[in-house]
């Protein structure tokens, strides 16, 4: 596999929405997991990738950007009023309660404090996460199935 | 081998298993509480994953967060470190549930090995000497009497239903035996509610002497020799050197031996050290186990040359003890003393948390320091206040303590109190220098302290 294809399975993979992906062909095997929050991921030098042909050069931990994740969302945050709804435990975000049901809740939608927002799973035990505020969500800050950890903002919510 | 190890500590040992992970091309998970965000391990891991807010009950000691973060890191193993959950047997299972190797014995051999009575039990049938007890209730003073006199004086009888010190007597003689084992009893009924005693041999100036081993999962058991941690403070240690002054080659090969083949009955895996207690004729007796690797486990790596953490990774995935060894005998070259640096003032032992603001470590040859410190780095209060290990080596115990002064001297932190300065003290100690001392050490060392500054 070549820089060109692996180029072109990474926009696949981004257009189609796909978090994780795995691939074994021969002497190539790829592994490819995507998140909207690096501050999880390994920093830039990360290699997942082992490509067969030498010359190749390695492939980065795909959704990582090297900038601080925490500053952006925060600065947002404080400056526009919005609070921020995080995790309590370590896990893994799923936004809907099972595979292929509609999500709990969307952009724009209006929450009460106590409404389920998502389930962290976290050892096989699927943990329901409940607004801490009234209010609209304004932004959810994670995809569904990526792994968070404790206090990762999960959605910016305009308090009502 | 292992592909990816999470480290479920913090702090200098979290350092540590880094180092070993990265030498063997191990990646890294580092976990974290958020008083925790800036830490040297969070830096030099792979991967970090915050765990929980700074308590260590929720965070470092929270089963569930770690092996949550140990799945979503996609982990092959967790190494516990010392201290927090390295002793959990409970941990070490839910590890195993999860499909995650724990670095460590089997939770079977920990629990054996964390019940005191279970393992002097272990250890006596695998002919280990222990310290003679009463192996039950003391009934009646005649009872008493009759005991220690076949054991020998000076005796202690304590309370069964409690301690804290309270119905607790040391008997030094049968005339004084009557007076002190009902003044025991009446104190434990008091205290307690109950009035029940139990007896065991006394040694009035013991040493601690521990003797490291590292096992394999086929059986293979090896000792690596013994360190004196006799210098210690409420005990608490403070200082530990390898070889011990009084240990001869003939008790190291002895025990070791002794030690080979009681753990290779009990199933030991991995690393572990076992406690004595030496009385004033130079016998060993065995106090307990602890089934990890210890704080001070850099002086037995100095005299051995053998990576203890490295060993520990290596046996836990698979290898065989002689290929963890070179296939070579463990030879002892030359003498190691550590010195525990702690964020504490040197003389009231007063916990000193906060920024440190000038930190200039120690060099040249000889010595080694294990640290997470750093300058600017903010020791947090949440956690024990352990923040250096300095080790010197040396071709003799004169050599060893001469480059101990000199790298104590040149070691500079300022923006919190440290221990630097009473390790200072102890290095100039005549006691100490001449190797005449024990568990009582420290007590006697801070009499003469207070004495001088009266």
């Amino acid at each position: 596999m070549n820089q060109k294809e692996l180029k072109e399975l990474i926009e696949f993979l981004i257009e189609k929405d796909i978090t994780e992906f795995e691939l074994e062909r021969g002497d190539v095997k790829v592994r490819i997991k995507r998140g909207a929050d690096a501050r999880l991921a390994a920093p830039p030098e990360t290699r997942f990738v082992q490509v067969a042909a030498p010359a190749a050069p390695p492939v980065e931990y795909a959704a990582a950007p090297p900038a601080p994740p925490q500053a952006p969302a925060k600065a947002e945050a404080e400056e526009s009023g919005l609070h921020e709804v995080k995790s309590p435990i370590v896990g893994t975000f799923y936004e809907a309660p099972s595979p292929g049901a509609p999500p709990f809740v969307k952009t724009g939608d209006v929450v009460q404090e106590g409404q389920v927002l998502c389930i962290i799973e976290a050892m096989k035990l699927m943990n329901e996460i409940e607004a801490d505020v009234s209010g609209e969500i304004v932004k959810r800050l994670v995809n569904n199935a990526q792994p968070v950890e404790y206090g990762q903002p999960l959605f910016l919510v305009r308090p009502q | 081998m292992f592909r990816k190890i999470l480290i479920a500590n913090r702090g200098e040992i979290a350092l540590r298993v880094i180092c070993a992970c990265k030498e063997l091309g191990i990646r890294t998970v580092a976990v974290y509480s958020e008083a925790d965000r800036n830490s040297l391990h969070v830096r030099f891991a792979d991967e970090a994953i915050c765990i929980g807010p700074p308590r260590s009950a929720e965070s470092y000691l929270n089963i569930p967060a770690v092996i949550s973060a140990a799945e979503i890191a996609n982990v092959d193993a967790i190494h516990p470190g010392y201290g927090l959950l390295s002793e959990n047997a409970n941990f070490a299972e839910v590890c195993e549930t999860s499909h995650i190797t724990f670095i460590g014995p089997p939770p079977e051999v920990t629990r054996l090995m964390g019940e005191k009575e279970k393992a002097r039990g272990a250890m006596k049938a695998a002919g280990i000497p222990i310290l003679p007890g009463s192996e039950g209730l003391v009934a009646s003073e005649g009872a008493a009497l009759e005991w220690a006199q076949q054991v020998g004086f000076p005796v202690i009888v304590k309370a069964s239903a409690g301690g804290g010190g309270r119905g607790m007597r040391v008997i030094r003689s049968a005339e004084e035996l009557p007076a002190l084992f009902h003044a025991a009893r009446s104190e434990a009924a008091a205290a307690f509610g109950n009035g029940d005693l139990y007896m065991e041999k006394f040694i009035e100036r013991p040493r601690h002497i521990e003797f490291q081993v590292l096992a394999d999962k086929y059986g293979r058991v090896a000792s690596l020799g013994e360190r004196e941690c006799s210098i210690q403070r409420r005990h608490q240690k403070l200082l530990e050197e390898s070889p011990s002054v009084k240990v001869t080659p003939e008790l190291r090969r002895q025990i070791g031996d002794r030690l080979i083949a009681a753990l290779g009955r009990i199933g030991y895996v991995n690393a572990g050290t076992v406690e004595f207690l030496m009385d004033e004729s130079g016998s060993l007796t065995f106090m307990e186990m602890n089934t990890r690797i210890q704080v001070e486990h850099p002086v037995t790596e100095m005299v051995t040359g053998i990576d203890l953490v490295k060993s520990q990774i290596r046996l836990a995935a698979g290898e065989r003890l002689d290929a963890v060894l070179n296939g070579a005998p463990i030879e002892h070259r030359g003498h190691a003393i550590e010195c525990r640096i702690n964020a504490e003032h040197p003389e009231t032992f007063i916990p000193s948390a906060g920024k440190i603001t000038v930190f200039h470590k120690p060099g040249g040859i000889g010595i080694r320091l294990d640290t997470a410190a750093y300058t600017q780095a903010v020791i947090p209060p949440y956690y024990d206040s352990l923040i250096a290990k300095l080790i010197a080596h040396g071709k003799d115990r004169n050599e060893a303590i001469a480059r101990m002064e000199r790298a104590l001297e040149m070691f500079i932190i300022e923006g919190i109190y440290t221990s630097v300065p009473l390790h200072l003290k102890i290095m100039a100690d005549p006691d100490f220098r001449t190797g005449n001392f024990d568990t009582k050490f420290m007590e006697r060392f801070m009499a003469r302290q207070k004495v001088r500054t009266a």
